[in-house]
């Protein structure tokens, strides 16, 4: 019983995951890796760009004939803001990269990796006995690869699973769609 | 005219002088540099003289394409440096860099009967701006060449002189990727163009030229910034146009590695106490703010020399003596 329990809630999960989207979790995840582990990068690209905002309005204030010297250090204040602002986000992108690769691989250890395991692992026991004789030639392939005869094999159970849910989803989104009642409009003020 | 007692007083951590390009022997190549009309030419000239005072050579190259030197010495200038009347040191020579390539085209052709000369017509239009930088690669190879302890440019104005600065770089990494692709698919062109029927070795002999064009711009971009061997002088007239266009000069110089520490600062004009000529005055005034705003900004870092616009124009040898005296005594208006 715990074999079958456990196979659809990992079937469950990756689909959760699929149905929330990759992108939108990695966006998720990195900004609370970043705010956990490199609190300060987030603050000072917030900073620089507040700064060099306040730059530009004062340079747009000062007449550059009245006021040369002035109007140029601003100037300079302000192309060097934006040279720091681009070496800052492209190294915030190549973190960003690094941190997808991890992500992406431990998501795919976690989902499907996790699934292949279990599905290989427990490839000789049966989830559970069908009623003898009701599928008839059906049997033999609910039993693949290698569990008992008249059983269902781990990899029937995740396929099964796996269909189940999606046919439940598509309904669950009909059904929301109809109403014009969306899930996503409750979720966006949250956000 | 309170502001403008302060202003002659005004204590400057650096003096007001040309005196420490003087000073410094180490220094092989000088620009200047700086809109049109500012008095480029007369500053370089007095410059280059003051420079035949305590240097063994000198040689003061103009690559602008309107020449102004043979105009400035009165004396005809061409290709080759010709020692300039009335000194024994002092060499001049005024080049068309776009001219260069041309020659290296044509000297292709007759080679190796057209097929080497379409090549280098159709590098020089692949990179825009490759012919100039070539010429003036052909040009500091040539004057490398030739042991002269000190070299001015006269330069042409910013934008177009800020483009062969930039070019080592830009070139070098072309050269390099042609060169490398030469190594490459070398021998199936030669393959192709004997089966074609041109003469056999014409391209190999071209990728040696590009290789060794490659290692001189390198050499040349080198020294270009080495603060030791290079600066660049910046020639203004306290105006806000030619002030802005020396402070983009000043940023894209250090952009690109390249020294500047002397601002020299021309046509200021001193009306005396009692003038009445409206004019002089309130154009005085103008400059005087200009002045003020330039001090405050390159104070810290530069000399800023100041030269006074005179009442005649700086022509011949004996002029351009007297005016580059200037450079190295600070102009003091008479009261």
């Amino acid at each position: 019983m715990g074999l079958l329990v456990t196979i659809f809630l990992l079937v469950f999960f990756s689909e959760l995951i699929s149905w929330i989207g990759k992108p939108l979790l990695l966006d998720l995840c990195f900004s609370l890796y970043t705010y956990v582990f490199d609190p300060k990068a987030a603050t000072r690209l917030k900073s620089l760009k507040t700064s060099i905002l306040v730059d530009q309005k004062s340079l747009a204030q000062t007449s550059s004939q009245d006021q040369f010297a002035k109007w140029a250090k601003l100037r300079r204040k302000v192309d060097k803001g934006f040279a720091d602002l681009d070496k800052l986000n492209a190294e915030m992108a190549s973190v960003r990269s690094a941190f997808a690769i991890r992500f992406n691989s431990i998501l795919w250890i976690v989902t499907n990796g996790s699934q292949l395991f279990i599905g290989w692992w427990y490839r000789k026991q049966a989830v559970f006995y069908l009623p003898p004789g009701w599928f008839g030639p059906a049997e033999w392939w609910l039993a693949l690869p290698f569990a008992p005869k008249g059983s269902v094999s781990c990899g029937a159970w995740q396929v099964a699973c796996r269909r189940a849910i999606r046919l439940l989803e598509g309904i669950v989104r009909d059904f929301m769609t109809d109403r014009k009642w969306n899930i996503f409009s409750i979720l966006l003020p949250l956000s | 005219m309170a502001d403008e007692k302060t202003l002659i007083d005004v204590s400057h951590p650096l003096p007001p002088t040309l005196q420490n390009i003087l000073d410094q022997t180490s220094l092989k190549w000088i620009f200047c540099g700086g809109k049109g009309g500012v008095g480029k030419t007369t500053t370089s000239c007095s410059l280059a003289i003051q420079l035949a005072l305590c240097r063994e050579s000198v040689l003061l190259i103009s690559t602008d394409p309107a020449h102004n030197l043979s105009d400035a010495f009165g004396q005809k200038f061409s290709k080759e440096a010709t020692l300039v009347n009335g000194f024994n040191n002092l060499y001049a020579m005024e080049i068309d860099p776009s001219g260069s390539i041309q020659e290296l085209i044509e000297q292709a052709d007759e080679g190796s009967g057209g097929a080497m000369g379409s090549m280098m017509q159709d590098l020089a239009f692949a990179i825009p701006g490759v012919d100039e930088a070539m010429g003036f690669a052909e040009i500091m190879k040539h004057v490398q060449s030739m042991q002269y302890s000190v070299i001015v440019f006269d330069t042409a104005p910013t934008g177009h002189t800020l483009r062969f600065l930039s070019f080592p770089t830009v070139l070098e990494k072309a050269l390099g990727k042609i060169s490398q692709l030469g190594g490459r698919f070398g021998p199936m062109i030669q393959q192709m163009s004997s089966m074609m029927g041109a003469p056999a070795g014409g391209q190999e002999d071209m990728f040696a030229k590009l290789e060794s064009m490659r290692a001189v711009i390198t050499e040349v971009n080198a020294q270009f910034k080495d603060p030791e061997k290079t600066t660049f002088v910046c020639v203004c007239i306290s105006e806000f146009l030619s002030l802005y266009e020396t402070e983009r000069l000043v940023q894209e110089l250090t952009s690109y590695e390249i020294d500047t520490h002397n601002i020299v600062i021309n046509q200021l004009l001193f009306p005396a106490k009692d003038s009445t000529c409206e004019h002089c005055l309130v154009r005085h005034r103008m400059q005087q703010k200009y002045l003020n705003e330039a001090h405050e900004l390159y104070d810290e870092f530069f000399h800023i020399v100041r030269l006074p616009l005179l009442t005649e124009e700086v022509r011949g040898p004996a002029k351009l003596e007297a005016f580059s005296q200037m450079l190295v005594k600070p102009y003091v208006p008479p009261s």
